[in-house]
């Protein structure tokens, strides 16, 4: 072997510089982990008395010169140190203890670098598989809301597999992408993808946050980046299955709008003038039928019924996961298969996924050598709700049930084309918005997805401290969308009225990518006395493939089309009355392709010096060119300096209670590069006047750079009364430049009212505060553990190109400007508001002069959240609570529901019964009729506060004592319930707040709640 | 053997290094560079189909609909448009489509302008490549038009303000004020006179061919009707007279009989020029023109009155045909002015499906109208009569049409000119320039009935009201700075 890369050495012999001690040895070993046979990256081998150290890599291994009488001391936090004294035998394997479960045992960093909490330099937050496995959300991302400090994890839908939305340290960027950069295995990608992800093969979940950390990914790491590790098997360990099973189901939760039943709306109706109660049973203005009221005895007649009883279902939960680990002396095996099942709460959504994972390490007999594979499959298949998160309320039941009239009833629907006559016949949508969602159900919308990710790392001593490694990646995702409407619904029906086409429509689109990464580093430790340097240089390559089709096909035969099937297409038909121009083909086909390619190029290098294990600075600076720059502004520069003062190892600290205290300090840099704008004058040929051919100029903007996010962050970990209480607090100023924005230009350059440019600069300030606490430490007794963390985050425009009225230079992110509503007035049941010098008016500017700034904002100021850990005796229960404060949200649901110009066509809140009747009247709803009713809209009658505290996750289980599996086949058995999103406590009325924060919540999927119960395996 | 030791992995590092470069290439499949587009006379044809692609005349017509006399809001309109309730300010849609709509057909012709230069006409296609330059000139020139008509604040003013001269591709970094109306109107008229002097020209342009589809494509005829009305608006009535004169004598009004065909796009009759359109209709309803197609706007009552005689019997006996052709057949007509529902039937359908239809811009009804101006001018009320009366019996079933009294001052006979205009142009997007123009010699104000008020009915005076200027839009003001000073009266300019 050590032949075949003598070349290598002799290129790199200027790298290397031989150290070789006097009558030493070479003792070398693998640690690991006594609970779970997986090896220990990052554990200190100290030779005692002695600064002789290093560090297991991230396989566990070690190597160390040491003579025979010393004393190897293996050290990790979290770990109970051992000391080894070394004999003839020059292999020591060691297996750690864990002292506590501490989530922080190993920091990891980027690049597979990891270090021991004491040895690093950056604010990061690491969260074990115990917080995202065996939950039963299909993206491990849900999982982690709420765990981890100054991470803003927002389930924007809760349709099963729908992405989260994820902050990290507050919005940095005007128009760019906000979510982080994920790596997962060392593969760099995009959060979209994760509904293929199996979150039971989840090891571990980094989050990085200052620019110590992040800058190391330069072009890509301006939002943070969430560093992840699936599972792998330990050496020498032998066959270990694991079962895993959850079964359970999930509901709806209730809004607190209060719609009225069918004998309150009636008389409602009635008193207002409108609708069935006021005798009008067509639901429209024009054709009124019956002018004379209902009775109260033909009222009481009436039945009520639920709409959101029909709509909404207990959805249903189902996974199975099987893994097998196993190691030899050289190698060792991780392999997985997942079954997920997820039904929604809401008619016609699921998740579907199967997953394969399979991951292998191995070493050369002389441990020189060392390589991983990973690779996975996994096939997903979503039913979707189509108007999710529309304002439509014929194809989205989240808004359009709970507006359904009660006096209507499933009954009453006579089938599409009994529907699509009362339409054309002038009737009301409103009036028939749930028949129409009953209908629209018929209709089907799916996405399918495959992914595949595979990774291959190698890694080979070349001499003593110079490492060369080399990884090489490949991430490829198919999707393909079906949207299918039935020939026999009312929207088939009706959009063949329209088009003149045959009823019914089928689309499919399918997309593609292929990324193809490499990233080579050369890594080289050099030790001096108390000096410790560790440098590498990196080159990383990244380019992606995308392709991407699709058709549409108007025209479908109800009896052999399919879903996603090409049976049943209409023939196209064409059209022979018009000719020249305006003849054209009915049941035409429409189709669309894409192809693109897309790459990053990087040269990096870190250097990173420890003195004594006292001292450390990092320095890191990166190169990266974008193919979406042109010219001078491909290449971005990126650096960060960081430092420690590991203040416990000073004399001074000696007998305090501090076991552990550390000083960091951070600045650095990074760049934005996702955002979506031409740089390059481009033609385009496409279709012109009068139905043409024609050739169109493109804009561009050649100037165009990443927008750069420059950090400053200090911070301190600590730990007291060895671990007891230990935590970290972070304070960070966050400023981004040269933001990428729409800067206004003048109508003459003729390309629209705006063009992209890099111009202006916002700031993130903030702290962060995770704290751990072992309330009561037993051995086989009680243990109790409370975990905590909170962030603080304020987002500022600090320069701007415009003179917008929503953002202000000075002024905070997504801060409300809005007239002030106060009350109903009690003299004359209108509404009173407010006007910008503080009098009382009922009607205000409608142009904006009397809106002011509300120092209100859509995002929060505070996020976070709080648990307990608690076992006894192989009983354990876990609650996690999480929690946002300061957001504020425009309730849509709300201002519809309480609006009394909705009265007649759709159901409305029991707000409404305690409207102003007369003066002197104090009351929170207006008169009926009120008369000021468009001033509205642009004020805060319908803000409400949407701070929230959840109880996120709570969990009670019970892990059979080993002693009483000694007799039987397996090794461990854990059997426990579950809950999900099991009570929220907010002023927000809606099903689920959290759907308010991102998007105003209108007609989003609520977060369910799930109950399960699962068991655990081993054998 | 030492020496391929180091060699080699140089080379394959090399290799490696070079290879790598293709991840940060710009280029991607499909990209089309200025420099290999206009290869060939057909690529010429396809890039002035670009420059066509930006003409849109919608914008003035439902700006006109919402913010005059024409409609009233429909009961379950719950989106009435701020500008029916007269509020416009440089954030309202209409200065803002306006302003920078056609600019961008100014700057796609001159994109086309400066990018067909470089291409060397083969013997035989000059006569076409000409031509090609003419009708992006034109196109150049009745964008400018339409803007002055908008923003500047008095037409026959040559002093006013006007707009910005787009005269050459304008880079970003340029940053131009308005210019005068008289310099605009000078470069309107050199760009029109060149490309008349190309056009008009029978190997080019033959009359003999000028079907219906033909009338989708500028013409000399355009041009002359583009001078006619520009002179009117400019109060220059001697020019004209001149264009309005010639094309009387080329084009006959439609009749009776075949006036609805305009409508629906079957015929051309009378129809000078006309754009390949969209879905006009849509202005006023949801889904269709008819009374269950969720009409958003009806005909408010002061015109449908001016529209519908109730002597006549029911709207399908209405002899007027401008009555049955305006209001569509599914109306709910009553005399009540609060219960009346009349449907915009203008645009209901065309062969292309329903709301869709050509936008007409020039009709030689307009010229009828242009030629009673120059009478009115001349105080030959028997003139402006006589022009009335020839376009009003054309509508009406041959004997049957009512007589138009002759005016006996001045201001009967604008007023009503402005009355006839009103009937037969209505929909057209021509209310709002004519009230501008009109309104003070004609001695009235904007006419709503108090049926179709909604939240704001006011009476404006276009004779003395700001909001018969557009203002600058906010981008405009914001991203280019000499204009900032230069912001219409009665308009925020920050």
């Amino acid at each position: 072997m050590k032949s075949k890369f003598t070349w290598i050495m002799t290129l790199l012999l200027v790298f290397c510089i031989q150290i070789s001690f006097a009558q030493q040895k070479t003792i070398s070993g693998t640690v690991t982990s006594k609970a779970d046979k997986m090896s220990v990256p990052g554990v200190n081998v100290v030779v005692e008395g002695t600064n002789r150290g290093v560090q297991t890599d991230f396989d566990g291994k070690y190597e160390i010169k040491a003579s025979v009488g010393e004393k190897l001391v293996f050290s990790s936090v979290g770990s109970k140190t051992q000391v080894v004294k070394v004999s003839t035998n020059n292999v020591i394997n060691i297996q750690l203890e864990d002292e506590n479960i501490l989530l922080e045992a190993v920091v990891i960093e980027g690049y597979d670098k990891t270090r021991t909490k004491a040895m690093s330099n950056v604010a990061s937050t690491t969260v074990d598989s115990k917080v995202t496995g065996t939950r039963p959300n299909a993206t491990f991302v849900q999982s982690l809301q709420n765990r981890l400090a100054g991470v803003d994890i927002n389930t924007g839908s809760g349709q099963p597999g729908a992405s989260s939305n994820v902050i990290i340290r507050g919005i940095g960027t005007a128009t760019g992408q906000t979510s982080p950069l994920y790596v997962v295995d060392g593969i760099p990608m995009t959060s979209s993808a994760f509904r293929s992800i199996n979150p039971e093969d989840i090891e571990s979940t980094t989050v990085l946050s200052d620019a110590g950390a992040t800058a190391i990914f330069g072009n890509r790491g301006a939002n943070g980046v969430i560093v992840v590790y699936t599972k792998k098997g330990g050496y020498d360990t032998g066959l270990k299955v694991k079962y895993a099973s959850t079964v359970g189901f999930s509901i709806m939760p209730k809004d607190d709008y209060g719609v009225l039943n069918s004998q309150q709306l009636l008389k409602l109706e009635k008193e207002y003038g409108r609708g069935t109660g006021f005798g009008q049973f067509n639901g429209s203005e024009y054709n009124v039928i019956n002018t004379t009221p209902l009775t109260d005895n033909e009222i009481a007649t009436y039945k009520t019924y639920d709409w959101q009883d029909y709509f909404f279902n207990t959805g249903l939960t189902n996974s199975h996961d099987l893994s097998f680990s196993q190691g030899g002396k050289n190698v060792n095996s991780y392999i997985s298969f997942g079954y997920f099942d997820q039904t929604g709460i809401a008619k016609n959504t699921d998740l579907k996924r199967f997953s394969f994972r399979s991951n292998i390490n191995g070493k050369s007999t002389d441990e020189r050598f060392n390589y991983g594979t990973s690779f996975s499959l996994n096939y997903s298949k979503q039913n979707i709700n189509a108007g999710e998160g529309s304002s439509n309320i014929v194809n989205n039941p989240l808004t359009g049930a709970k507006i359904g009239l009660p006096y209507l009833s499933p009954e009453g629907y006579l089938g599409s084309q009994d529907l699509l006559d009362q339409y054309l016949n002038g009737r009301e949508l409103l009036y028939t918005t749930p028949w129409n969602l009953m209908d629209y159900l018929k209709n089907v919308y799916y996405s399918e997805n495959v992914k595949m990710i595979s990774a291959f790392r190698g890694s080979y001593k070349l001499a003593k401290a110079l490492t060369l490694s080399s990884a090489l990646n490949i991430d490829a995702s198919q999707t393909n969308n079906v949207s299918w409407n039935n020939p026999d619904s009312f929207v088939g029906a009706y959009l063949s009225l329209v088009t003149l086409n045959s009823p019914g429509s089928q689309s499919e689109n399918f997309s593609r990518y292929a990324t193809f990464n490499s990233n080579t580093k050369l890594n080289y430790v050099y030790t001096i006395g108390k000096s410790t340097i560790d440098a590498s240089i990196f080159m990383e390559y990244l380019k992606t493939y995308t392709k991407s089709f699709g058709y549409s096909k108007n025209g479908l035969n109800p009896k052999s089309s399919y879903p996603g099937a090409g049976t049943g297409f209409e023939p196209v038909i064409r059209n022979i009355q018009n000719s020249g121009n305006n003849a054209y083909d009915f049941n035409a086909f429409g189709g669309s392709s894409g192809l693109s390619h897309s790459g990053l190029l990087s040269y990096f290098g870190t250097v990173d010096y420890d003195y004594d294990r006292r001292f450390g600075l990092v320095s890191t600076i990166r190169r990266d060119g974008s193919y979406r720059f042109v010219g001078d502004n491909q290449w971005g520069t990126f650096f960060s300096f960081s430092a420690r003062w590991n203040i416990d190892r000073e004399k001074f600290m000696d007998g305090t209670a501090f076991n552990m205290l550390k000083l960091r300090a951070s600045y650095g840099s990074n760049g934005n590069q996702s955002i979506n704008a031409a740089t390059r004058f481009l033609y385009g040929a496409g279709s012109g006047y009068n139905n043409s051919q024609a050739y169109l100029p493109g804009f561009a903007n050649p100037d165009l750079k990443w927008e750069s996010v420059y950090q400053a962050n200090i911070g301190i970990d600590f730990g007291v009364w060895q671990n007891k209480l230990s935590g970290k607090v972070d304070v960070y100023n966050k400023f981004t430049k040269d933001l990428f924005q729409a800067n206004p230009i003048s109508a003459a350059v003729g390309f629209g009212t705006a063009q992209s440019v890099n111009f202006g600069s916002m700031s993130n300030k903030g702290v962060e505060l995770t704290l751990f606490y072992d309330l009561l430490k037993q051995k086989d007794g009680f243990n109790i553990g409370l975990n905590a963390n909170g962030a603080f985050n304020e987002t500022k425009w600090v320069e701007l190109p415009y003179t917008g009225v929503q953002e202000r230079e000075g002024h905070i992110y997504g801060e409300y400007w809005m007239v002030r509503y106060i009350g109903v007035n009690p003299d004359t049941g209108n509404l009173l508001f407010l006007d910008k010098d503080g009098n009382k008016t009922e009607n205000p500017d409608q142009n904006g002069a009397d809106n002011v700034y509300l120092n209100k904002s859509s995002r929060p100021k505070y996020t976070g959240g709080f648990g307990v850990d608690v076992d006894y005796k192989g009983f354990y229960f876990n609650a996690q609570f999480g929690y946002s404060i300061g957001a504020y949200a425009f309730d849509y649901d709300l201002y519809n529901l309480r609006n009394d110009e909705n009265i007649g066509f759709t159901n409305v809140s029991s707000d409404l019964l305690r409207a102003w009747k007369q003066p002197g009247d104090i009351t929170d709803v207006p008169k009926l009729h009120f008369t000021n009713a468009s001033s509205d809209q642009n004020s805060t009658y319908g803000l409400v506060n949407a701070s929230y505290l959840k109880i996120r996750n709570m969990r009670f289980g019970y892990v059979v004592p080993s002693q009483i599996l000694k007799k039987g086949p397996f090794t461990s058995i854990n059997i426990f319930v579950q809950g999900e999103n099991l009570h929220t406590w907010s002023e927000w009325r809606g099903k689920d707040v959290e759907n308010a924060i991102f998007g105003g919540g209108l007609g989003t999927y609520p977060a369910s709640k799930i109950y399960t119960f699962g068991l655990q395996l081993e054998f | 053997m030492k020496n391929i030791k180091i060699l080699l992995p140089l080379v394959v590092l090399s290799l490696f290094v070079f290879s790598c470069q293709d991840a940060i290439d710009n280029n991607q499949p499909g990209d089309l560079f200025e420099k290999d587009v206009y290869t060939s006379l057909e690529d010429i044809q396809r890039g002035l189909n670009g420059v066509y692609s930006q003409l849109e005349g919608t914008n003035e017509i439902s700006f006109t609909t919402l913010f005059t006399d024409e409609v009233k809001a429909s009961v379950n309109n719950n989106s009435i448009s701020p500008l029916f309730d007269q509020f416009l300010t440089r954030d309202s849609s209409t200065p803002q489509s306006m302003w920078y709509g056609s600019y961008a057909a100014i700057s796609r012709a001159n994109i086309f302008l400066d990018a067909i230069d470089v291409y060397q006409p083969k013997p035989g296609e000059e006569v076409a490549y000409n031509g090609f330059i003419a009708q992006a000139k034109v196109i150049r020139a009745w964008s400018h038009f339409r803007l002055l008509t908008y923003f500047s604040t008095d037409l026959t003013n040559d002093n006013a303000l006007g707009c910005i001269l787009g005269d050459h591709v304008i880079n970003v970094k340029e940053f131009l004020p308005r210019s005068t109306n008289g310099e605009i109107f000078a470069f309107i008229n050199q760009d029109l006179d060149e490309a008349f002097a190309v056009m008009n020209n029978p190997s080019y342009f033959n009359y003999a061919n000028n079907t219906s589809e033909l009338r989708k494509y500028l013409s000399p005829d355009f041009i002359r009707a583009f001078k006619a009305r520009m002179a009117a608006y400019r109060g220059d009535y001697t020019t004209a007279k001149i264009y309005a004169d010639e094309l009387i004598n080329k084009y006959s009004l439609a009749t009776y009989s075949t006036y609805s065909g305009i409508w629906n796009d079957s015929n051309s009759n009378e129809v000078i020029f006309k754009l390949f359109g969209g879905s006009i209709g849509s202005i006023w309803a949801t889904n269709n023109a008819t009374f269950s197609g969720q009409p958003k706007y009806l005909i408010g009552y002061n015109l449908f009155s001016l529209l519908y005689n109730f002597s006549d019997g029911n709207l399908a006996s209405q002899k007027d045909i401008r009555a049955k052709s305006f209001i569509e057949s599914s109306s709910q007509i009553s005399a009540n002015p609060y219960a009346n529902v009349a449907l915009v039937g203008k645009y209901a359908q065309s062969s292309r499906g329903p709301l869709i239809a050509d936008t007409k811009i020039f009709r030689v009804s307009e010229m009828y109208f242009i030629r009673a101006e120059v009478a009115a001018e001349q105080h030959n009320y028997s003139e402006v009569q006589a022009y009335l009366q020839a376009l009003t019996d054309e509508r009406f079933p041959v004997g049957q049409s009512p007589s138009i009294n002759t005016p006996t001052s001045d201001q009967e006979a604008w007023a009503e000119i402005l009355k006839q205009r009103r009937i037969e142009l209505c929909f057209e997007g021509h209310r709002w320039v004519d009230l501008k123009r009109l309104a003070a010699k004609a001695g009235i104000v904007l006419d709503r009935n108090s049926a179709d008020c909604h939240d704001v009915c006011d009476a404006l005076n276009p004779a003395t009201d700001y909001r018969f200027t557009l203002p600058i839009p906010r981008n405009e003001l914001d991203g280019n700075t000499p204009i900032k000073v230069q912001q219409n009266p009665g308009y925020d300019s920050n």
